[in-house]
């Protein structure tokens, strides 16, 4: 964590190329507290050499962003990764106008810098998202984009005020914006997160914004095109953030809270739809007033890292190795 | 959803860092140019010329760094009509006022209204209280040919109403320069209405309704 930084929150995980000294690059917004003032976008790197994460620095400051658009960001919020066909860093970052988070927009940035390793990371606006005629509000990022075959990717986000809906945003691989549309009809579905069975049948999971709720499903059959709602599937979710992620085809992967009404358990389920999941793994069991939440996922070095917020306090990781090829099925085991 | 991986939805390269700052100061200055109508010339003057020093005073001592945190960007329309605002102020002429003549037109009502209209679909649109999504349909090529067919109706009715030339061009210039320029953000809806427009537009039809109604 950076220095003097009580509070983070909302981390995102981007596996660099090959051949580079980091494995994988971690993102999350961290500063004296959530919606703070001083809240800045923070990154360390998984080193391949040393494995290790790098000391933490700061990569995206709202004094300096409003300053390179032109106008005031109020606020900065969660962040996400993502690599671009040239092997450019893009980071979506909520930022908020007058008003909290129902005053959020997302802004694009683009790696500027020539190279990619942590000293010498820094990120230029392109601008920021048109996704609503209302003064450009109330859209926020969380979870992973989707990767897509021809390179360009689906950005997840969500529409929250007063009601909350998620929609989808497609890019091409250069990271110029082609359009979007809206996952679900619901009122409390957000933060969604997009798992592809197919090239063309994908999954979107969310987050169910009413007490004592159910992770919330939709699909698309056409890639995106359009989504339909499904039942809500018997994992329950109080009201938390889920991340997803297609290991391969038939093998998806879940991390998500599972005890009513708290975020102190936080596990891994498994599935090869996207609708039926069965339990993989408890990734951490706490009690009380613990939280452990907002997950996020990466599958990179032929493991599956898993990093989460601790208390809103501090980030944590963990890395799971699959068994050899030929060597008896068990499940993944845990490597610290 | 316009998935067309040629059509560049986004405004071309670093236009966007100036319309912003220059959209705003002309809807500032039209609005003074408009509210001091009766004010003395050299004072009116001087209140514009002040106005312009703020505008271009750096960072966050500028009106426009909060605007755009507020509002991000007035839509073309907003900012066309707040120039000829400011222009009939600085170089006035013995033609007949066209916004007096714009109160009590039958025609300039049916635009008025179907404006708000508009305004009120969008939003219902951003709350998902529409079956299709009307905000991104304004990314894609239909939208601009559904903008040309109101262009083509404006000047229609507009042109049998005898409705005067800045009501007139408005709609074609504001296409035009969208087509040109994709401002402010890539979507028509934001080239021809914004928000505070359309709160505008609904006092101004509610008043002149009212007047119609009651004999005025």
């Amino acid at each position: 964590m950076p220095a003097n930084t009580p509070a983070a929150h909302a981390s995102t995980l981007l596996a660099m190329p090959a051949g580079q000294a980091a494995a994988l690059t971690a993102f999350w917004f961290s500063g004296e507290r959530e919606s703070g003032p001083n809240v800045q976008i923070a990154a360390s790197q998984f080193d391949r050499a040393t494995q290790r994460w790098s000391e933490a620095r700061f990569v995206v400051n709202r004094h300096v962003l409003g300053a390179q658009l032109g106008f005031g960001v109020r606020r900065l919020g969660n962040p996400v990764a993502w690599m671009d066909g040239s092997g450019r860093v893009h980071l979506f970052v909520v930022a908020t106008g007058w008003g909290g988070w129902a005053a959020s927009r997302v802004v694009h940035l683009r790696q500027s810098s020539s190279g990619n390793t942590l000293p010498e990371l820094a990120f230029e606006p392109l601008g920021v998202l048109p996704l609503s005629w209302l003064w450009n509000t109330s859209h926020l990022v969380r979870n992973a984009p989707l990767p897509l075959a021809d390179g360009g990717m689906v950005l997840p986000v969500h529409f929250e005020l007063g009601i909350k809906y998620p929609a989808a945003l497609r890019f091409d691989p250069e990271g110029r914006f082609l359009g979007m549309s809206r996952i679900s009809a619901r009122g409390y579905a957000l933060q969604p997160t997009l798992l592809a069975t197919t090239a063309t049948d994908w999954v979107a999971l969310m987050r169910d914004g009413r007490p004592q709720g159910r992770v919330i499903a939709a699909r698309s059959a056409d890639g995106g095109r359009t989504w339909a709602d499904l039942p809500d599937l018997a994992l329950l979710n109080p009201d938390s953030s889920v991340g997803g992620l297609a290991v391969a085809p038939g093998q998806l992967v879940l991390a998500h809270n599972s005890s009513p009404g708290s975020r102190a358990t936080l596990d891994l389920s498994r599935s090869v739809d996207g609708i039926q999941w069965e339990a993989l793994h408890t990734v951490e069991r706490g009690s009380g007033e613990d939280e452990f939440s907002y997950p996020a996922l990466l599958w990179a070095e032929d493991s599956l890292w898993v990093t989460y917020t601790v208390d809103r306090q501090t980030i944590d990781w963990q890395r799971y190795t699959a068994p050899p090829p030929g060597k008896p099925a068990k499940p993944l085991t845990a490597k610290p | 959803m316009n998935l067309d991986p040629g059509f560049v939805l986004a405004p071309a390269g670093g236009l966007l860092r100036y319309y912003l700052p220059l959209s705003w100061c002309v809807v500032l200055l039209g609005l003074l140019a408009w509210v001091s109508g009766r004010w003395p010339k050299p004072l009116r003057l001087l209140a514009l010329g002040g106005l312009v020093v703020w505008c271009v005073l750096p960072g966050p001592y500028s009106p426009d760094y909060w605007l755009g945190l507020a509002f991000q960007m007035p839509s073309l329309s907003t900012v066309l009509l707040c120039a000829w605002l400011l222009w009939a102020a600085l170089f006035p002429t013995p033609q007949p006022d066209c916004l007096a003549q714009a109160n009590g037109s039958g025609w300039h009502l049916a635009l008025g209204a179907a404006a708000v209209g508009l305004g009120w679909l969008l939003l219902l649109d951003t709350l998902a209280l529409l079956p299709l999504e009307l905000y991104a349909l304004g990314f894609g090529p239909g939208a601009n040919v559904f903008a040309m067919g109101l262009v083509l109706l404006s000047w229609i009715f507009g042109g049998r109403a005898r409705l005067g030339w800045p009501v007139l061009a408005l709609a074609p210039l504001v296409i035009v320069v969208f087509a040109a320029s994709r401002l402010p953000t890539g979507n028509v809806w934001d080239a021809l209405l914004d928000p505070w427009l359309w709160l505008v537009l609904q006092i101004w039809l509610v008043r002149n309704l009212w007047g119609r109604w009651t004999g005025r």
